[in-house]
């Protein structure tokens, strides 16, 4: 069975049709989620809800917009950018009275967040990689403002064309790859300066 | 790498941070931890209480529906582009206007030359006006008293 008899079969409650769903989508929902959020329970959090809302807007799904994956990405990724504001919420709650650089605009302290987190509880992928090469890259994509990690986050690891990762964020084309050119930019100063610090 | 060595200061082309991103996305979910995190998330999402699905509303309803605000979508897209043009919201405007016009021109509702009075002038009219005697009027009398209140 395709994705579009499956989802029809879930319309109707079919809770195998949910479960073949889930175990064809799931590893890219939770890959993107661990990419994007760095932790393990909000992982969880995100990959339950998407797939409840696959649930319960099976009917809303229309396969000539969009493909399911896209679809599934699509929420995905505005629940981890729901995820990400609300740690950067308690962050800037916590630090309020101390030292909040009034110069730092929402990116760097989403960024701040996200590393931090990360710094926190680091990803079980972070601990098992003895290649340092690319912990340096995941930590770079990790200090990466969000627009930024998803843009380059779906086009080089989801998989997706620059349009389908587009619509997955809801922006033009063009932006997007102006937002991947910007974040390889970045990545590359920090690649350089990890090998010029070995 | 170019430039690897000490005395110089590393460059990365843009084939060599591609393949490195390559690698690092194909390293991903790899680890033993991964696994076990994909598998706790996997059963968390298989075991997740659903629920109900309410019943479906008819394929064709929906289609009709989807097909009429699809329709509507075009129309306020039509009256409203992107691009700034104004005679299209001013022809939309216009449009009742039109529409009573050519309506008043094809159907009288009833009311026909003769079934009005024939006044030959509009002074004609004021002076058959005139002659009605307005003075009683709004005042209560013993007749009327019952039906006013």
């Amino acid at each position: 069975m395709n994705d579009e008899e499956l989802m029809a079969a879930v319309a109707q409650g079919d809770r195998r049709a949910y479960d073949a769903l889930v175990r064809a989508h799931l590893p890219a929902i939770t890959r993107y989620s661990l990419r994007m959020l760095g932790n393990g329970r909000d992982i969880e959090d995100v990959a339950q809800e998407t797939f409840l809302r696959l649930w319960v807007s099976a009917k809303k799904w229309d396969p000539g917009k969009a493909k399911l994956s896209t679809w599934l990405h699509r929420i995905a990724h505005n629940l981890c950018i729901d995820m990400l504001r609300k740690q950067q919420r308690v962050l800037l709650g916590e630090r309020f009275d101390e030292e909040l650089d009034s110069n730092s605009n929402f990116d760097n302290s989403l960024r701040n967040a996200v590393v931090e987190h990360a710094k926190e509880e680091p990803s079980s992928q972070q601990m098992i990689e003895k290649d340092s090469e690319l912990s340096a890259l995941n930590l770079a994509i990790s200090k990466l403002p969000e627009t930024q990690r998803s843009a380059l986050l779906l086009c080089y690891y989801q998989g997706f064309s620059n349009k389908e990762a587009a619509d997955i964020t809801g922006l033009s084309v063009r932006a997007l790859e102006s937002l991947i050119a910007r974040a390889k930019r970045s990545l590359r100063t920090q690649m350089e300066a990890h090998y010029n610090e070995r | 790498m170019s430039g690897k060595d000490n005395n110089r200061i590393a460059s990365l082309r843009d084939e060599e941070l591609e393949a490195l991103i390559a690698r690092a996305a194909a390293s991903t979910m790899n680890g033993q931890d991964d696994r076990a995190l994909y598998k706790r998330i996997e059963s968390r999402v298989l075991n997740q209480s659903l629920p109900p699905q309410v019943a479906q509303t008819p394929r064709k309803v929906l289609a009709a529906s989807d097909s009429f605000m699809r329709g509507i979508d075009a129309l306020i897209d039509w009256l409203n582009p992107q691009r700034q043009s104004l005679w299209r919201p001013v022809f939309a405007a216009a449009c009742p206007l039109v529409l009573g016009i050519v309506i008043g021109n094809f159907f009288n509702f009833g009311l026909t030359p003769a079934s009005e009075p024939n006044f030959e002038s509009w002074d004609d009219e004021l002076v058959m006006l005139s002659f009605l005697d307005m003075s009683n009027q709004g005042e209560i009398t013993e007749e009327n008293e019952g039906e006013i209140r």
